[in-house]
């Protein structure tokens, strides 16, 4: 209530054009011109981790990387999550220990550590918690901590480092920690649009600009914002339009959240992602159904936005989301996916 | 041992104790409490700023959900560190404050949750508002399309919105729903088809989320954290309150108690110290004593008085007293026999006399006051009145220790030590020491009393040794004067006959006959006393002896001596003879008047004693056993010991030339001495003399005929033969005879008698010899006579006290020996016994 009183002013000051007088009113930002300050962006950038010790990112990254990790040392954590491929697997579904395809998309996990849910039922708050469950899982890592722990022991360096920097050799929490710690290394600051939000007015292009008006105008904004330009909410995929509709069958991943909660309002209900290195992190969506780019804003704006966007509109938005990659240890993914793909 | 039984779980309490004071006495986890503060604190704010960014959100003013992601998350971290806050309560507050905890943590999720919902919501409300404005913006735009058709419909729409965003009533969005339907029967071009079905679609979310998302933004806005949130702040901060006081309370009782420990590490650090000033004391007071003790070992007899006195004064300066007594009691334990006296150089005390200390010790009645079997009075004057008080504030002291002295058992003496200048308080283990000290003590004056009584006995076997000797050569000579004497004054005699008329030569005979008749007399008493143990005594009564011997006394007296005489005994007999004890007192009279120069009084007295133990006399030991005393006193000036030591002995004499023979007190002591008695003499000079004759009673009945000795049985004309080479000798003998009512027929020669007797053998009825005659001795004419007749009783007479073997004797018929000279009462009695047994 007291939301409309403060409108109220704003109201008698617009009073002459109904219609600017309601674009004013319902959108503040919109009422605005396109070369707005961007001081009061929805959008943040991101910066570089907090210290973090060196010395424990570094016994991480090993960990990350090490297949010992998982039963009869089949897979490692960067089996799934490339950082030389945007910290994913290029993967509509990445494939599980028994070697059938898992239920869901795999995440980038650049940036993983500024969501404020993890995974698209957002069913994980923290890193540590996430972590132990794609250790435990059966059909992901699935190995026990006796065995994991076992296997780390008879690492005589492993033992040495645990030693140098936990006083002991590996225990549960000393190999979470070890492995978050490199997690939450793993932002990718230096985007083209952060330094644009930071006044580098020339570092993004007058197309990926008008891109970013039109993101903002269609209200991609609404769920995408934040300093991770989402996944700080949950939202229904298909607001407007089912996109399970067409495809006849509904797989158990496609109810969301509804398989966590139980609750009849979280079924289709997903944690937004974020968009950040999106370009670089195909295929999309929670299923991967969506193969490009130009693929998942098209289907977004249609079920989130009830709306068809003209072709032209679609591609100026894909150039902004161009912006949105940062660099990581100080280069470019961008190179990096090149390189790769190359 | 038991004290370390104890000691075990004394200390296991203790420690308990202080640790369960350590523990009940932390102050809640300061850490804790900082924390718990933090985050209640933390979660009113995040509320707060929760609640104005979801208004904030709501308005579109907010335009990312990053703060309240970060709010959310901010609250739920600080939730989980409420969950520690009921540390500070226990019981069933705990779970009351733990009911707050959950409760405020459910409200932070409730309010999570809400918040989710109305992101969710608020992104699409959002997001078609936006499309609206997007719409209404380009219709608006200068350059934008015409007011065409759709466009009154399109501004309906826009008016029934903003009616339902300024009132979100129901009839509001019925107007909005009406203008959307009106909207869409509108006639449409193809072109702006999409448009208007997108604000058709928009326009209805919006009339369905619009009031969803309302409601969630005031259910938010009323969520129950921060009153939650403050009562369990309430709650928590009086529970600490609470705590911390009753942690500060077991502090203070923690300090108490460490104060307490202090003081008692401080109490025994004083009492080690005077435990090891005390048995540094003991151990000079016992180094002190032993030195005494050794003092005593080698010290000659002479110096042990001065020993005792020297060690009395080092003990008494040592232990500080003012004063030192020791008492060295009798055997009898009742009596003092000696004490030695120590005052300190400048303390003025009246002498306390051993008596009256002891009466004060043995008669003790105060209690309270003894210790170890002594009396220790630390301060007279706390004494309840009493004897007891008075006797020692008499004596001007303030505190006074007894310590008895026990050997085998008995007291034997007690040790006293006195302050004067002020109280004292002695330890149990300085009384066990001083006692031993009163023990070494009293040892050296027994030791000394025990040497001199072994002096004293060592000189009275001299004496009676001396006295022996110098009894058997008298009693040897006055015999060889006894028969001289005879035959001068058998001759004066004669010669005297035939000087009837007076002449020079007659008075010169007569000087002669008297100076022998004194030289007799002296002779007598030498014989007196040296005779020796042949003597028979009966069973006599000793007072009417007495009294008859005083009487003859009283008589012979000057009229300036009377003599008073005490007896306090009836019918108390002794063994012995009449004569004797009769001579006895004669001669104890006659030294007493002596002494008296014959003026004055001499008391004689005669009683019975009874002697329990053996007693030491001045001349002699006295068994034990009963006695009858005599005791002659006089007023005379009194011996010196020396005099006295030797007042027995014949021939001493303290009289001048002429006065006296010195036979008589020899006498006496002869006569005692051969009766079993002692003689005991106390003499003080200046306060006269008591001569005290004990005499062993006896409880024989005196006999018949000891009553017949008194007038001595006379004969009836019987011839009695008496020879004697001695012509003296031999007239006296028919003298006494003749009054004895025999018929005396006398011979100078045995020859002679011999002769007589052969010539009628029948003549005579018994004879009457001399024993040493030149001729024929008396045995030899009792052999001579016997064979004739041997029923002729024989009775010999001799001067000589050798023995003689009595079988020979009777075998010549010889049937008793009697004594020169002859007197006429035994005489009487050995003639009628002999007589009457024909």
């Amino acid at each position: 209530m007291r939301v409309l009183h403060t409108q109220r002013s704003q109201r008698r000051t617009v009073r002459l054009a109904l219609a600017g007088c309601i674009a004013s009113l319902v959108c503040p930002a919109a009422a605005g011109s396109l070369a707005e300050s961007v001081d009061n962006e929805p959008i943040m950038p991101v910066t570089q981790a907090a210290e973090l010790a060196p010395a424990k990112i570094a016994l991480g990254r090993k960990m990350f990387h090490d297949v010992r990790l998982s039963r009869d040392d089949k897979v490692s954590c960067a089996g799934c999550h490339d950082l030389s491929r945007g910290g994913a697997d290029h993967r509509a579904q990445s494939v599980g220990s028994d070697g059938r395809p898992l239920d869901f998309n795999a995440s980038t996990v650049f940036n993983a550590g500024l969501n404020a849910r993890l995974n698209w039922r957002g069913n994980f708050r923290t890193l540590e918690e996430q972590n132990e469950a794609v250790l435990l899982d059966p059909r992901l890592m699935n190995s026990t901590w006796p065995e994991l722990l076992a296997k780390l022991r008879a690492d005589t360096e492993y033992q040495a480092t645990f030693k140098a920097l936990y006083g002991g050799g590996p225990e549960r929490e000393r190999v979470l920690d070890a492995l978050v710690t490199f997690q939450r290394s793993l932002v990718t600051p230096d985007a083209r649009f952060d330094r644009y939000l930071r006044g580098e007015r020339d570092a993004i292009t007058a197309e990926e600009a008008r891109g970013y008006q039109l993101f903002k105008a269609y209200g991609c904004i609404a769920c995408h914002q934040g300093i991770n330009i989402g996944g700080n909410l949950f939202q229904k995929f298909g607001v407007f339009h089912d996109p399970f509709a067409q495809r006849g069958t509904t797989r158990a991943a496609d109810l969301g959240r509804y398989t966590v909660t139980g609750n009849e309002s979280d079924r289709h209900v997903f944690r937004v992602p974020s968009l950040r290195n999106v370009t670089i992190t195909a295929p999309y969506f929670h299923d991967g159904s969506a193969g490009s780019l130009h693929e998942a804003v098209a289907v977004m704006a249609r079920s989130q936005l009830g709306r068809e966007l003209p072709q032209q509109d679609v591609d100026l938005i894909v150039r902004f989301l161009g912006t949105l990659t940062g660099a990581y240890q100080g280069r470019s993914l961008d190179a990096r996916s090149d390189r790769e793909s190359r | 041992m038991r004290a370390r039984r104890l000691l075990a779980p004394v200390l296991a309490g203790l420690l308990l104790l202080l640790t369960y004071f350590l523990v009940e006495g932390a102050t809640p986890d300061a850490v804790l409490h900082e924390r718990t503060l933090g985050a209640l604190r933390q979660l009113m704010l995040d509320e707060a700023a929760l609640q104005r960014d979801v208004l904030r959100a709501r308005a579109g003013l907010l335009r990312n959900y990053d703060p309240l992601v970060s709010s959310l998350e901010s609250m739920r971290e600080a939730g989980e560190q409420l969950r520690t806050a009921d540390h500070v309560a226990s019981g069933s507050t705990q779970i009351e404050i733990k009911r707050r905890i959950e409760a405020t943590i459910a409200a932070v999720h409730d309010q999570e949750n809400l918040v989710e919902t109305f992101k969710s919501g608020n992104a699409v409300l959002r997001n078609s508002l936006n499309y609206f404005g997007y719409v209404l913006g380009q219709a608006s735009t200068p350059g934008g399309s015409p007011r065409e058709p759709p466009a009154e419909e399109i501004a309906a729409v826009a008016n029934a919105l903003l009616r339902l965003m300024q009132e979100p009533q129901d009839d509001a969005a019925v107007g909005l729903m009406t203008a959307l339907g009106r909207l869409e029967r509108s006639p449409t071009s193809g072109e702006q088809r999409p448009t208007v079905e997108a604000l058709l679609t928009h326009g209805r979310l919006v009339v369905a989320t619009l009031p969803q998302v309302d409601d969630l933004v005031a259910r938010s806005q009323a969520a129950p954290i921060r009153d939650r949130a403050g009562s369990l702040q309430d709650m928590y901060l009086d529970l600490y309150g609470r705590a911390a006081a009753r942690a500060g309370m077991f502090r203070i009782l923690l300090y108490s108690v460490a104060v307490a420990l202090a003081a008692y590490v401080g109490y025994l650090f004083l009492r080690l110290r005077a435990n090891a000033r005390s048995l540094q004391e003991r151990l000079t007071l016992e180094k002190t004593i032993a030195e005494i003790s050794a003092q005593f070992i080698h010290l000659p007899r002479a110096r042990i008085d001065e020993g005792i006195q020297d060690g009395l004064a080092r003990l008494a300066r040592h232990t500080g007293a003012d004063a030192a007594c020791i008492v060295v009691l009798g055997d009898a334990a009742t009596s003092v026999k000696d004490s030695r006296l120590w005052l300190r150089p400048g303390v003025r005390m009246p002498a306390p006399r051993p008596e009256d200390m002891l009466m004060v010790a043995e008669r003790w009645s105060v209690e309270g006051y003894e210790r170890q079997g002594c009396v220790h009075v630390p301060e007279i004057q706390s004494l309840p009145d009493g004897p007891e008080k008075s006797q020692l504030q008499a004596l001007g002291i303030r505190s006074w220790l007894c310590i008895p002295i026990g050997l085998a058992g008995r007291w034997s003496g007690f040790l006293t030590l006195d302050t004067i200048s002020s109280a004292k308080r002695w330890s149990d283990d300085d009384i066990a020491l001083l006692r031993t000290a009163g023990e070494i003590f009293t040892n050296a004056i027994e030791r000394e009393r025990s040497e001199a009584e072994r002096q004293a006995l060592e000189a009275r076997v001299h004496q009676g040794e001396r006295l022996e000797a110098i009894g058997t050569l008298a009693g040897g000579v006055a015999h060889e004067f006894n028969n001289i004497l005879g035959a001068i004054l058998g001759y004066c005699e004669i010669g005297l006959e035939s000087l009837k008329q007076p002449s020079a030569p007659r008075r010169h005979m007569q000087q002669i006959m008297k100076a022998g008749k004194r030289a007799q007399g002296i002779v007598d008493q030498i014989l007196t006393f040296s005779r020796r143990g042949d003597r028979e005594y009966r069973p006599i009564e000793a007072t009417p002896v007495v009294a008859e011997a005083l009487d003859l006394l009283r008589a012979s007296l000057p009229a300036t001596l009377s003599i008073r005489s005490h007896f306090a005994v009836e019918g108390v007999r002794l063994l012995g003879n009449a004569t004797e004890l009769q001579q006895v007192v004669m001669n104890l009279c006659t030294n007493a008047a002596q002494a008296m120069d014959g003026r004055g009084a001499i008391d004689v007295s005669l009683d019975s004693v009874e002697s329990p133990d053996e007693r030491s006399l001045s001349h002699g030991d006295l068994p034990p056993g009963r006695y009858i005393r005599l005791a002659v006193t006089d007023a005379g000036p009194g011996m010196e010991p020396v005099v006295m030591e030797r007042i027995f002995e014949p021939f001493f004499t303290t009289k001048r030339p002429g006065r006296g023979t010195g036979l008589g007190l020899a006498t006496v002591h002869g006569i005692v001495t051969q009766h079993g008695g002692t003689m005991n003499v106390i003499s003080h000079q200046g306060a006269g003399s008591t001569f005290e004759a004990y005499f062993p009673q006896t409880d024989e009945v005196a006999r018949e005929d000891a009553r017949v000795e008194a007038t001595a049985p006379l004969g009836h004309g019987e011839t009695i033969l008496l020879v004697d080479d001695e012509t003296p000798l031999v007239m006296v003998g028919e003298e006494m005879l003749a009054s004895l009512g025999y018929e005396p027929v006398g011979f100078q020669k045995s020859t002679a008698a011999l002769a007589a007797f052969h010539a009628d053998p029948h003549r005579f009825d018994l004879v009457l010899t001399d024993e040493i005659m030149p001729d024929m001795t008396g045995t030899e004419l009792a052999t001579a006579l016997h064979q004739v007749r041997p029923d002729l009783p024989i009775v010999l007479v001799t001067g000589h006290i050798g023995p003689v073997r009595s079988s020979g004797l009777e075998a010549v018929g010889i049937r008793e020996v009697l004594k020169k000279p002859l007197l006429s009462n035994p005489l009487a009695n050995c003639l009628a016994k002999h007589l009457r047994a024909k």
